[in-house]
This record gives C-alpha cells, structure tokens and sequence, in this order.
C-alpha cells in the first residue's frame, strides 16, 4: 500500500523526518519497504506538455507518433506506450536529460531515430522517472498541470511510503489507520477531520436492500445521492490519488477510490437509475451465471459466489468488483454509495475461485472495521459537498444483521513481564493499550482489555503483549540465552549416516549437487518409469515439472549433460528423497546417487565401481557381493549390489539410447544406492585386528583368460584351491590388473600367504602355486603368462 | 676348499666388475638379483657349503657372509653414487605439484552442517520429517485454517484435488506441526531440510532449504529467543553482524518477529537490512492443540533460510546458482 506523507500528517501532525518516521514504523507496525520523494530524481529539465495530436508510426504498428506542446515549439516523438492519448498532459523528457532505464541505470536521452523517425525527447513513464515501478504506459498528469511548467515544481515534495502491510492488520491499509499507529508510537495526538451526515434525508427515491446472507456481508451501508454532477475531481485529490498510484477518472469514482486509501473501506458508486425494480439482494448465486464486471471483461461465476443483484440480474461482484450494468456514467444523475463489510473469507475464496484480483480484494481479505461504514459514508458525504457541489443525502441505507462483539481480554501485565522476559513498568503497559484504542480496566494484577472495533486481530492475551512489547520497541528487549536442562539431544541416526557419506564422497574427489525433485512424463518414460507410479502434483508450475520423481536418475543425467559443456570430467553426487504413490499415500526414500561421466565405458565403469567399493568398505559394510542383473531398458549393464541378502543397490552403464534422450555424447554410468540400506549394514566404527607378526609372502599370478571369463569366479575358484592345502596360512586373493586388447584378454591377481604359526618356506608355497597353475588350466582353460 | 675358496674369489671379483660397470638403479638391481636373488649365483655357492663336511663348513659359511656384506656395501655405495648426481638436474621445484582430486559439499549441505553444529553446542536435538506433509501438519497445525490469508505468502504445490496432501512449505511443519505434541518439556529441537514453494523469480525458487528451531519450557521468554538467534547467527556467519527484531506476523507465534541482518555498510551508503527469518513466542492455541498447557510452560520458535545466510557469508549474488549444478560453481566452496 502506497502512503503519502502529507496526507497522513493531515491526521497526525509528527514533525519528524520522513525517513525517520519509516524505521519507527518498519521496527514496531507496519514493514515500510520504501520511501521516495517523487520529485527527487527527476532531470531539472522534466515539463508538463501537452499531446497535442497522434498518428501512426509509418513503419512500426505499435509506435506512434504524438507532436506535444512543451511550452515552445511543438516536437515530435516516438512512444510506444499504449494508454497515450490526445489531450493528456505528460511528463517530457528532452534530449540530454537523465533518466532510468528497465535495471534501475542512470541514462542520458539522445536523440533518436526509431524506424526511420527522429524522436527529440521522451514522454515518460513512472519509472523513467524514478516515481515507482509503473512501467504500463506513460505517467499521466492531472488536468491543472502548467504547460512547459518543470516537473519537479509540479510534483511538489511529495513523499510516498511503500508499506507492507501484515496480513491481519487490515486496519493499517488506509491512511487513517496508519495514523493511529504513529499516534501510538510518537504519542501525538490523533486528529479527526470533519465528517458529518445530514439529519435528515428526504427518502424520496425509493430502494429495497435486503441482506439475505449475513455470513458474507456483516454490514451493508449506504447513501443514496441525488443530483450528483459527474466532473473530473478537484486539482488536490487528483495528485493525491496520483500520488498512491490511482488513476483519477470523475468524482464519484475518485471519491469511492479515495476513502480505501483513507480509511481502509473499498467504496462502490452504483448509478441507482441503472438498478431494476430498485431492489438490491444480498445473497450467494444457486448457479452457474455470466457477469461483465465493469472492466468490460465477462465473467463466469460459479454457485455459492457472492453478489449483489437488482430485480433482474447480478449489479455487483460483491467486494472484489462492481458490474458494468450499474456503473456510474457521464449521464448519471444519482448515485448509491456503497461502504460495505464483506467477509474477508468468502471474498478472498471467491477471488481464488474466479482469478480476480482488485485493490479491494486486497483491502477485504484483511478485514474492514464493520463499525467504521458509517463514518467513512459521513467523510464521503463531506468531501462530497466540494466535489460535487447541488447534490444532497436522499436516503441513508445501515444493515447490520450481525455486528461483531468486541472481546474482553483478561490482561495480567505480570504475565506480559514473564513471556517476554523483562519488566515493562505498569503505567507504560495501560498507556500503550489506550493510545491503540484499547479501552482498559481493572486492578494492578488484572486487567479487561477491550480492543477498538477495528483491531479485529486482538483476541487474546498474547496478542495485546505483542502489541504492548512491539511499540515499546523489541530493540528494548533484553538479550538472554535460556537457562536451565532443556533435554538430551539424540542423534539421528539417518542424518549421521548422510552426514558421513557425503563427507567420505567429497574425500574421493566427487562433487555434491541438488536438483529439484520434479519431472516429467518423457523423462520418467526415458528411464522406464511408469508416471502413473508417479506422485503428480496438482498445480505444477510447467508441465516439465508435472511429477515428483520415483528415481534420481533423470535428473542426474539433466546434471551431467550441463556439465559436460564446460568439462570432460564429471563426477557427482547426491544423496536425497524419491517419492512413490501408495494407497492415496506417498512414501519417500533416500537414495544415494553417483554419477559419472568418462572417456569410455570401462574406465567409467571400473572407477564407479570403485568408489561403490571403497565407500562400502569405509562403511563398514561387510559381505558385498556384486551381482549380473538383467539389462533394462537405459541401462545397458546393470549389477545389482548386495550386503548378504539384502539389495544395496545397483551400478548402471548408462544406454546408449538414454544418453540420446538427454544429448549426452560421453559413456555414463550411475550408481544407486538405498540409505536405509546402506543405514542397516553400516559398521563404521573400525573393529581394531591384530597385524600378523610373521612375513607374508606374495605370489603374483597373470595368465591369459578366455574374454569372456569373469574375475570372479576365477578368484573364487583359486581361492578353494588353495584353501587348507597349508596348515595354519591364511591365504587372500586380490585383483590386481586386467589387459584387453587385439582380442586377448589377460587377468593378474596377487595370493597372499599369511602364516600364523610359524614362517613359511618359500617351496611350501611353490608347491600350492602348482595347484593353483592346474587349476587355472583345466578349470579356467588360461594360461599362465611367463 | 681350495675350490671353494677360487670360486669364492672369481664370483666376487665379477659382481665388483658388475657394480662398477652398472649405469643406473635398473642395472643395479640386475647386478643384485643375478649375484644376491633366491636363485643367484651366491645361494649356487652356498650349496657347496651344505655338502661339505662339517669342520669346513663354518669357515666356508663365514667367508661366504663376508663376501656377500661386501657386495651389499658395494652395491649401496653405488646407488649412493647414481642417486647423488641424479637428484638434482631431474626436478624443477618450481613446478606446481600433483595436487589431490577435491570433490566438494554442496554449499546448502556446507550451511546445514553450520548450523547444525551451532545448534547441537547449544543442545539442541535434531528431528527429521517428511517432505510430502500433510496440511494438517503444514498448516492447520500452525494456527491456518483452509482460508488464510497467510496461507498466500506460501503459495503451496498440492498433491491431491483434495489438498490434503502438500509439499511443506516450511520445516515448522516439524517442528511445531509434528513434534510439539510428541515430546515432554523441556525440550529444544531443530529441523532441517528442502520446503517447496510455487514461485519462481529472480529471488525465489521452487525449492529451497530452511533450518527451524523450537524450545519450549517453564519460563521460556522472547529475551531468550532474541539471545539465541542473536548468539547462533554470529556464529553460523562466523562474523559480528549487527541484527534487529521487527514486528511481524506468523499465525503460529505471538507476540512475532521478522529477524533481520545488516549488510556490510560501504560508506556513503545508507545502512541496509535484509529479511533473515521469522521467529516469535510459540501461539497459545498451537501449545494447547500439542496438549501443552500455556500458563505451565512456553516456547519460542524461529525460521530461517538456509541459503541466504551462504550467500551472504560467501557473497553469491543469486540463489539460482544453487540448483543449476554447475561444477564451477560448486567446487568453488
């Protein structure tokens, strides 16, 4: 919400400085997100101008051509702004002044040629100007600009806050109600300005208004006007709705725009004329019905929405916007002007629900002071008699079939002192509550708090602390760090394990990445997943990010190819959640995920699966097998993983196929590992075994294999040859090299003898190498290299 | 043993012939493996020693130890000898080093482990919970009913038409949402981990990371929460920032605050302050619904990105990097 200084000071005259006032705000009521002077940053040499005359751009459908009136000589210029008009007074920009481009840069205006026209200088926007974000059109000045006058003479020192507002502070989103903060803040006195409504009202057009849902609108109040003449509204309110962002249009419609930004009540002006059978229900649709909201766009409003119609249609859109059938005209004569207190829930569902949003909603959703209609109809009708000189007060419309209670609080000061942790003396805490309206009685120990009408966020006695605590000042509060046990503090085992792993991957030189979780339907068909296993989100931002993934392997593979255009050598890591639909449910699992990206397959293979085992092995995790499983459709290898019986895992080359998918040109291969798994198995603390205290003695075998024999079931079958042959010797076999090539393959292992008794001579071990070379022979068909 | 003796004198005039003539280590250790190996000219001649008869046999074995020492001595003189005049012309120190293959955290799972650290030196028991969270948890929990307006500042992505089932917005689902209720004070807890929220823009992700913490307990106060916050920041960002409290409104806590962090000030520029988390007394209705009576014990609660404290204390200028995945970036930190 845009707030200007002066119009506040109009109700608290603080003598502070601006951007002083705004801290105190920001620390103790309402985030004031900026403060701008809309004069400061604009070039000295800005004017008003005048557009004189457009025509098209005669190369160009969207630019057109305005010759404005600058106070000298008549120039023209391209614009491509679309609400320009003939007869508007502008900001103008002439060559050499500065401005600020789309980033917030200081620029100098040249002189331009935009397809082959000359453009001398610029009609500019809100934000070339420095006065806002406004970048939709041109800055359109009110009507009483001087032409050729300086710009910044002509905004004055108009100093505008952006506040945001807290979502239960609807009493903050109008300028009354920010004045009763700095009230409470400054302790200056909060001053009213006149508002009265007549005695008596004549009654003499007739109107039937009937409430027929009180849950949507608590309070329905109203003036009936007659003889209102439709013209633009004075010089000052123009600025002033300028100055807070609103376009002014006419008096009435200004009016209605200029108490919401007063005093936080949305105001609707219906041209009573256009009302059928002078009859106006409050109610909910029974169905489905087409509206034309007075923006000229049709809507379809679904049964239970809540409207306001005449004897024949839907008039009004209640609390989000009015209809285009009752809008007020040039030709209006009388007016009903609506101050209302919707429901904040049903206007904010109902706007959902249509897609509609409007300054009002935003006021509504927060909630308005049901009390406060009628005031604000009394300031309207004020206001009214200088912008609308001959009109009078016909009828005065109050329905409130249901008017909240105000609650009573039980207050304990000490209690304040305890939750906050300090002592705030007695006489400060009352003065606080009164200078926020609070009316407050009662003895020292407690109190009954009764919150104003519009705190309708005051229920409870926490929330009249925060407020006692917030404007005293939270800077003011102590800074302790709590005493006492406050419990033991278990590890969790999972996040310990996690915690390990990526410390052990980051060891071996492997990077950690984090991806979104989400996926698509192409994506998870690449990699063999059914979607329909697939948790869907329901209001997915695009359709590439329609499902949550059930595996990490896309997204890994997505990370891969980026990576690949800026290095050849890619080796990640991530360890996170995959999710799976069950029953209406959705179980998630963490998963260990490597990916690697090498020169050829078997080099990416060999140094995944070397990771895999050395990881399991720091681990702890004993008994690993690696088991042939079959391919699948993106994996052209596949190994599954176990510790026992149970699966850990599995190691995938990467399908040539897939890798298309995803254009990646480089052998892939990914490991996959479940953390609950690997969290079952986990040993890692090292069990301490004792170093042997005779010499080992190593024999290095290597012979040719057949290329299709696999390492380890050589091993094995090595291993049961030489098992007990010696007495007391421990024996290991340990891979040691592999050689592929002109269609030989060769395999070099080294056995390790260990003897535990008593040193071993080297022709006891010839003697089991004999065996070993037969079995290798006859068993293995391989030859033993010289 | 004149025979013995002969053979003893020829084989090691060879090996001193063989030592000298060795140009470099390899042919050394041929002239070794030849001379001294298990099947080397040596263990040949120490085989006469096992045939001959006994009285012999000590004087032979000694004159044969002796040779063999002086062909190690001659053999370790010599490699002194090539490795000495090798050394030197072979290496250029300038040259930089084969360093170690460095793999890296990712700076979230970097600041999650910061704050983890700090938190657990302050007591506090880790909790892990569910990404896919119910709304009940998530929200209604936490004092917002299907209708909020707060709900809005938290654009959710629902799982089910029903929305009952959501990717948490936030780790307070956890905290508060699941395990105030399960626990005995005194207690004070964090959770940590990926909430999700519907918008994306320059300073917004889809996903992002949040650290949450909860301590409840008799006498429990906002000055405590203030120390905490102001304690655990400095040494999460491991510099003396100035902070500030503000008020602020999160339906789950009252009285509430927004935690802000002072930028580093250059001079000339107006002092700069950015929004950290949000924090303040745990709400009454929220302690009641966990079965906890609010006049006995109360609580604090706080929340806090886990990427922006990063990027301010390694000056990354835009949270998108984060989840781009780029190993340049990455492997940075």
């Amino acid at each position: 919400m845009r707030l200007l200084y002066d119009w506040l000071r109009e109700y608290v005259p603080v003598r502070m400085r601006p951007e002083q006032l705004a801290a105190e705000l920001t620390l103790r009521s309402i985030e004031v997100e900026s403060v701008r002077n809309a004069a400061g940053t604009i070039d000295a040499a800005a004017r008003v101008a005048l557009v004189k005359r457009i025509r098209p751009h005669p190369n160009a459908d969207r630019l057109r051509l305005a010759t404005v009136d600058t106070g000298g000589k008549p120039v023209e210029v391209v614009c491509g702004a679309a609400n320009l008009a003939e007869g508007q007074k502008v900001a103008y920009l002439p060559a050499g002044a500065h401005y600020l481009d789309q980033d917030g840069q200081t620029r100098t205006l040249r002189p331009t040629e935009i397809r082959g026209v000359l453009s001398q200088g610029m009609i500019a926007s809100e934000r070339e100007l420095g006065l806002g974000d406004g970048h939709e059109g041109i800055l359109v000045l009110s009507d009483d600009a001087v032409i050729g006058r300086s710009l910044r003479q002509y905004l004055g020192s108009a100093v505008v806050f952006e506040l945001a507002v807290l979502a239960n502070r609807g009493d903050c989103m109008g300028h009354l109600g920010v004045a009763r903060e700095v009230a409470a803040i400054t302790g200056v006195p909060l001053r009213m300005p006149p508002a009265t409504l007549p005695h008596r009202a004549p009654g003499e057009l007739p109107l039937r208004v009937s409430v027929e849902t009180p849950d949507l609108c608590p309070r329905w109040s109203a003036l009936v006007l007659r003889n209102v003449r439709i013209q633009p509204s004075p010089v000052w309110l123009q600025r002033r709705l300028n100055a807070v962002g609103i376009r002014p249009i006419n008096n009435v419609v200004d009016l209605t725009n200029y108490l919401m930004a007063d005093r936080g009540q949305p105001m609707h002006a219906f041209d009573y004329d256009r009302i059928q059978g002078q009859t106006m229900r409050i109610c909910r649709l029974t169905r489905t019905t087409a509206f034309t909201t007075l923006d000229g766009v049709g809507r379809t409003l679904p049964p239970g929405t809540g409207v306001i119609r005449d004897a024949k249609q839907v008039i009004d859109l209640a609390g989000i916007m009015g209809g285009q059938v009752s809008a007020v005209t040039d030709k209006t004569r009388n007016v009903i002007l609506q101050a209302a207190a919707f429901d904040s829930v049903s206007v904010r569902v109902t706007s959902r629900k249509i897609g509609h949003r409007t300054d009002a909603v935003g006021v509504y959703e927060k909630g308005v002071d049901v009390a406060g209609t009628m005031d604000a109809l009394a300031r309207a009708w004020t206001l009214l008699q200088d912008i609308a000189p001959g009109a009078t007060v016909d009828r005065i419309v109050d329905l409130h079939p249901r008017l909240p209670r105000l609650p009573v609080i039980a207050y304990r000061p000490a209690r304040a002192d305890a939750l906050l942790g300090t002592a705030i003396p007695l006489a400060t805490q009352r003065a606080i509550l009164r200078r926020l309206g609070c009316a407050v009685r009662g003895t020292t120990a407690r109190w009954q708090v009764t919150p104003p009408s519009w705190r309708h966020d005051l229920l409870s006695e926490e929330d009249c602390i925060e407020d006692v605590c917030r404007i005293n000042g939270y800077d003011v509060l102590p800074a302790t760090l709590p005493t006492g046990t406050l419990g033991n503090a278990e590890p969790v085992p999972e996040l310990e394990l996690e915690r390990r792993v990526k410390h052990l991957l980051a060891g071996y030189g492997w990077s950690e990445t984090i991806q979104y979780p989400f996926t698509s339907a192409t994506e998870l068909q690449a990699v063999g997943t059914d979607p329909a296993e697939c948790v869907r989100i329901a209001n997915p931002l695009s359709a590439n990010q329609l499902y949550l993934r059930r595996n990490l392997l896309p997204g890994m593979l997505r990370t891969v190819r980026d990576n690949l255009r800026y290095q050849n050598d890619v080796r990640i890591f991530t360890l996170a959640k995959v999710f799976r639909a069950a029953r209406g449910t959705v179980t998630e699992e963490r998963v260990l995920e490597f990916a690697l990206s090498g020169e050829d397959d078997r080099r990416s293979w060999l140094n995944l699966r070397g990771v895999v085992d050395q990881l399991l092995d720091d681990l702890g995790i004993a008994g690993v097998t690696y088991v042939p499983a079959a391919p699948k459709p993106y994996a052209a290898l596949r190994v599954d993983v176990y510790a026992g019986t149970q699966r850990l895992g599995s190691l995938h080359l990467v399908h040539p196929q897939t890798r298309r998918a995803w254009k990646i040109k480089r052998s892939v291969v990914i490991g996959s590992l479940l953390h609950n798994a690997l969290l079952h198995h986990a040993r890692p603390i090292a069990r301490y075994a004792p170093m042997p205290t005779l010499p080992a003695v190593t024999r290095d075998v290597a012979c040719w294999v057949p290329t299709d024999a696999q390492y380890e079931v050589l091993a094995h079958g090595v291993a049961a040859t030489v098992r007990g042959v010696l007495p007391q010797v421990d024996t290991t076999v340990t891979f040691l090299d592999e050689y592929v090539g002109n269609g030989r393959r060769s395999l070099a292992f080294r056995l390790t003898f260990v003897p535990l008794r008593r040193t071993l001579q080297a022709h006891d071990v010839d003697q089991v190498m004999e065996r070993v070379s037969r079995t290798l022979k006859e068993q293995f068909h391989a030859t033993l290299r010289s | 043993m004149t025979s013995f003796s002969d053979q003893l004198r020829t084989l090691l005039a060879d090996a001193r012939t063989a030592v000298a003539s060795a140009k470099d280590s390899a042919a050394l250790r041929t002239v070794e493996v030849t001379f001294l190996g298990r099947k080397g000219r040596f263990a040949t001649l120490a085989r006469s020693v096992a045939a001959a008869s006994a009285a012999d046999r000590p004087a032979m074995g000694k004159a044969l130890n002796e040779a063999k020492r002086e062909l190690s001595t001659l053999l370790d003189d010599a490699r002194t000898r090539l490795d000495g005049g090798a050394v030197a012309p072979a290496i250029d120190p300038t040259v930089p080093g084969i360093r170690p293959r460095r793999g890296s955290l990712h700076p979230v799972t970097q600041m999650l482990e910061r704050v983890w650290d700090v938190f657990s030196g302050m007591g506090y028991a880790l909790v892990d919970g569910p990404d896919v969270e119910l709304d009940q948890y998530n929200f209604q929990a936490l004092n917002m009913p299907p209708t909020h307006p707060a709900r809005d500042m938290q654009d959710t992505f629902y799982l089910d038409p029903r929305q009952e089932l959501l990717l948490r917005t936030q780790t307070t689902a956890v905290t508060l949402g699941r395990e105030l209720g399960k626990r005995t004070p005194p207690f004070q807890i964090l959770s940590t981990g990926a909430c999700y929220r519907r918008d994306e823009d320059l300073t917004h992700t889809p996903m992002f990371h949040q650290f949450d913490g909860a301590v409840v307990g008799a006498g429990v106060t906002f000055a405590n929460l203030k120390g905490t916050l102001q304690t655990a920041m400095r040494r999460i960002l491991e510099t003396d920032v100035a902070v500030r409290f503000r008020i602020s409104y999160f339906p789950f806590v009252e009285p509430g605050a927004e935690f802000d962090l002072a930028l580093p000030v250059q001079p000339g520029q107006r002092q700069r302050w950015l929004e950290m988390g949000g924090c303040g007394m745990i709400h009454p209705a929220v302690l009641r619904r966990a079965g906890l009576d609010p006049d006995r014990v109360s609580g604090f609660a706080f929340g806090f990105g886990v990427e922006r404290p990063f990027m301010i204390k390694h000056g990354v200028p835009d949270l998108r990097l984060f989840f781009e995945n780029d190993l340049r970036f990455l492997t940075q930190f």
